[in-house]
């Protein structure tokens, strides 16, 4: 089990070194950087312009820039903002915890509903719970966040008046957009639950204990025990959506956080900041899923692999 | 015996059931608690406090080192500055300067501080610390993106006295009384600027303004509180009264389509750059009120290349400016909520010429006319316009941002009727559009700034000016431009601007669209709601907050 973590970390730290290299390639192919997104618009001249990027760093060789980059990240320092001079490390601290609220408390939302609407279609299919709940969970997998949300606000903040506009700070003014994201992550969650409760109904053992006569209680014991184990897998996965939905979110509900942050940076071509929010987020994700696959394998033994 | 075993066993009917009734109960949950937070919501704290809806999230927040219009929203009322532009007349009147005077070569400029203005921190104000400012922007480390460029030709100063200044250029001047009027010249205390260093002010700003920064935590809020010391206001500041806002907060709305929304639900008290769609619906409702605040500047505008076939030519630039209809966009796209704009500046501005509002009407039976004599002609009758085997086909870069796309689409619709092709490539942010204009690439490009002083066109229309992304040259315009810079005498630089502005519209650099209109909303409760002369910059010293 011990060689079974090592492995599942060391994963995950590479993809968070891909995740790191892949934005920092892909950055500098994009047209510009921070001295065009700010210095430059105000009709400074060239040679300022070209003096400031030297001050910089961004005239650099590409080469030169990722070594002193990735030397930085391996000392634990993720540099600094090329547009306020803040360390990147602080503003990403200052950021997240708001984001971690909305995530997590989206993640419980999602989680409760997914499996109650999962649980309804899987087990009363072609009956009215059954559409319903496949009904929903279509909705929020069709449905853009930007839209539900734009709705939502409407809704709840203007028509009907019952919560506090949209804004930061308040726990109250977490309430619209958590059950925003928390909707659209119950949609792959239902069906995942659904599909799986379905599939174990039409396996053999499941046949051959209504054969035994078996009573139809005993027999969705059985398969829920099975079917639910897959269930697992896709809330990890729903945390990288979870990560995208954020950053929309955050900007439609006027809420600090990582995703506005990134908008942000990414509007004044503030490389380090990008590279760091990237980072940290590619590595959250597979540590998250490295624990998934752990919990996996203790709640499933055919899952360890030998070796 | 016979309990257990059977209650294990029917628990998974209760399962199956069990999903409906958890959507079920979540439901009830969720009524119970909007009707709970529903009588929570009216017990709001009183106090004379408002939050303000800023529209983007600024890059930076020192006046002296960034660029936003947006950050003067908060921080004009942080900051006094020397020099006030009234924001009726668009004259100069005395900031924490009494009196100015130009040395008769044009060289210096003396200026009589007050005696009686204090620092946020109790430090006084004087002429060391107008000196302490001026180091820390020409501070070549401090990278100042607008603070140093507004002083233009400044070389120096000379601190006559403690509340006496006199301000060094290479030659004469004119803009840098509009310069030191605007909040990046605005004057901080020398003890917070010692105190901290060149990325960490920003975060602990000290100003002499009417208002001081209590708090600003990046992408979320920034409060300011009222200074109840503030007495040195300029002629247009309001004296403080019971309903004087004593704190504002403001929050950044990125997203236009929640501000009309945040509005409605009282989340704000105050919040600019609506959209125009959503004003029609805002004005039926009697608790809000819709300000219309125009910008000076540049107006809304496409750019020609002046470089590239076939925007070369003179008679396809006017073509196209007679086949634009730029009252149909502004109805359609800002529903009449913009004036028309006609040429290089918008009529707010001073030194507008209204003689370019006779030029281009729209005429599209005359701009066929015109491409006809440049030798154009639908040879091989597929509604495309053609000359020598070449169709006339344009491209057209533009932001997202501002409806641009919407009045993009429109253009190309128009210009479709009178047989030209345009391909609209539509970009995400500043610098991709910047790396479009460095590499020529397109025939019309979108670009504009604001600004009171008309020596922003310099950048714009010099040869070789630094945002001159049309590539027109022209020796004369460059001459007027220059001279204009360096007469201070009103009716001199009105002459010189007059011939700037017909020159640009008869070589027809520029398609001007619309003036530029910051539409605002306010709770009705709120009086007393005035811009300053730049008309991004509220004056919070003068509002008013009925209960």
């Amino acid at each position: 089990m011990g060689k079974f973590i090592l492995q599942r970390v060391g994963a995950a730290l590479a993809v968070a070194w891909i995740a790191l290299s892949a934005a920092f390639v892909v950055l500098r192919a994009l047209p510009g950087d921070a001295v065009d997104a700010t210095l430059a618009r105000t009709g400074t001249s060239p040679a300022e312009v070209a003096a400031r990027r030297q001050a910089l760093g961004l005239a650099d060789p590409l080469w030169r820039q990722y070594a002193a980059y990735l030397g930085g990240v391996v000392r634990g320092d993720l540099g600094e903002s090329l547009v306020t001079g803040q360390p990147v490390a602080q503003m990403i601290g200052q950021n997240f915890g708001p984001t971690a609220a909305l995530a997590g408390s989206a993640l419980l939302v999602g989680v409760a509903l997914g499996m109650a609407l999962g649980l309804a279609a899987g087990l009363a299919p072609r009956r009215a719970p059954g559409w319903l709940a496949e009904g929903v969970a279509a909705l929020a997998l069709s449905m853009p966040v930007y839209w539900t949300a734009t709705l939502a606000i409407y809704l709840f903040t203007v028509v009907l008046a019952v919560l506090p506009g949209v804004g930061g700070g308040s726990p109250r003014q977490l309430i619209l957009p958590a059950a925003v994201l928390g909707f659209h992550t119950a949609g792959s969650i239902a069906q995942v639950t659904a599909r799986s409760i379905r599939r174990t109904a039409a396996q053999d053992f499941v046949r051959t204990a209504r054969a035994k006569g078996l009573g139809e209680a005993d027999v969705t014991d059985h398969i829920l025990r099975v079917s639910l184990l897959p269930v697992i897998a896709v809330v990890a996965l729903q945390l990288g959506f979870l990560l995208g939905g954020t950053v929309v979110t955050e900007s439609i509900f006027v809420r600090q956080g990582v995703g506005r942050l990134l908008l942000a940076a990414i509007d004044n071509r503030d490389f380090p900041v990008i590279q760091g929010i990237v980072t940290l987020t590619a590595l959250t994700y597979s540590l998250i899923h490295a624990l998934a696959d752990v919990l996996y394998a203790l709640a499933d033994p055919r899952v360890r692999v030998e070796g | 015996m016979l309990t257990s075993a059977s209650m294990r066993r029917r628990l998974p009917v209760s399962l199956g059931v069990l999903g409906v009734l958890i959507a079920i109960l979540c439901l009830a949950g969720v009524v119970v608690a909007l009707l709970a937070l529903r009588a929570g919501l009216d017990d709001k704290d009183g106090g004379n406090r408002i939050v303000y809806g800023l529209t983007l999230n600024p890059s930076g927040f020192d006046p002296h080192i960034h660029i936003s219009n947006e950050l003067g929203i908060p921080f004009y009322s942080i900051y006094d500055t020397l020099i006030y532009r009234h924001p009726q007349t668009m004259d100069f009147v005395p900031g924490l300067a009494e009196r100015w005077e130009m040395a008769p070569d044009g060289l210096s400029w003396t200026f009589a501080l007050r005696r009686d203005v204090t620092f946020h921190d109790g430090t006084p104000f004087n002429a060391q610390a107008v000196a302490a400012n001026l180091d820390r922007i020409t501070n070549p480390e401090l990278a100042s993106g607008k603070a140093l460029a507004l002083l233009g030709p400044y070389t120096g100063y000379t601190v006559v006295d403690d509340f006496t200044i006199t301000l060094h250029l290479s030659e004469p001047y004119a803009p840098l009384l509009d310069g030191l009027s605007q909040v990046y010249l605005g004057m901080a205390s020398p003890a917070a600027l010692r105190e901290y260093s060149k990325n960490t002010y920003q975060w602990h700003q000290v100003g002499t303004g009417p208002y001081r920064l209590e708090e600003i935590v990046p992408g979320d809020r920034i409060i300011l509180r009222r200074n109840p010391e503030y007495a040195w206001g300029p002629v247009f500041y309001a004296e403080a009264t019971d309903q004087s806002v004593d704190t504002v907060e403001f929050r950044f709305y990125t997203d236009p389509a929640t501000r009309s929304l945040a509005l409605e639900s009282d989340a704000v008290q105050m919040i600019g750059e609506l959209l125009p769609t959503d004003v029609e619906l805002l004005l039926g409702n009697t608790q809000l009120r819709v300000l219309r605040v125009p910008i000076p500047g540049l107006p809304q505008q496409f750019f020609f290349n002046t470089k590239r076939a076939p925007t070369d030519e003179l008679a396809v630039r006017q073509a196209l400016l007679y086949a634009t209809n730029r009252t149909e966009i502004v109805d359609a796209v800002f529903q009449g909520q913009s004036p028309v704009a006609h040429g290089p500046l918008t009529a707010t501005t001073p030194f507008y010429d209204p003689a370019v509002e006779a030029l281009y009407p729209f005429d599209p039976t005359f701009a066929q006319s015109l491409l006809l004599g440049a030798g154009y002609g639908d040879s091989d009758n597929d509604g495309i316009w053609d000359r020598d085997g070449e169709p006339l086909r344009l491209t057209m870069i533009f932001p997202s941002w501002n409806q641009t796309p919407e009045v993009a689409q429109l253009i190309q619709s128009e210009w479709r009727d009178i047989g030209i092709e345009v391909e609209l490539i539509r970009v995400p942010d500043f610098p991709t559009l910047r790396s479009y204009a460095l590499e020529g690439d397109f025939h019309l490009i979108a670009f504009y700034d604001f600004g009171v002083e008309a020596s922003l066109l310099n950048q714009f229309y010099m040869t070789g000016g630094a945002n001159n992304w049309s590539g027109f040259s022209d020796s004369e315009l460059d001459g007027w431009l220059h001279e204009a810079v360096r007469q201070v005498d009103a009716g001199t630089r009105a002459a010189l601007y007059s011939s700037v502005q017909q020159r640009i519209m008869e070589q027809a650099v520029v398609l001007p669209i619309r003036e530029y209109v910051n539409l605002n909303g306010t709770t009705a409760r709120l009086d007393g709601v005035i811009f300053s002369a730049q008309g991004w910059w509220p004056l919070l010293r003068n509002l008013q907050l009925r209960p």
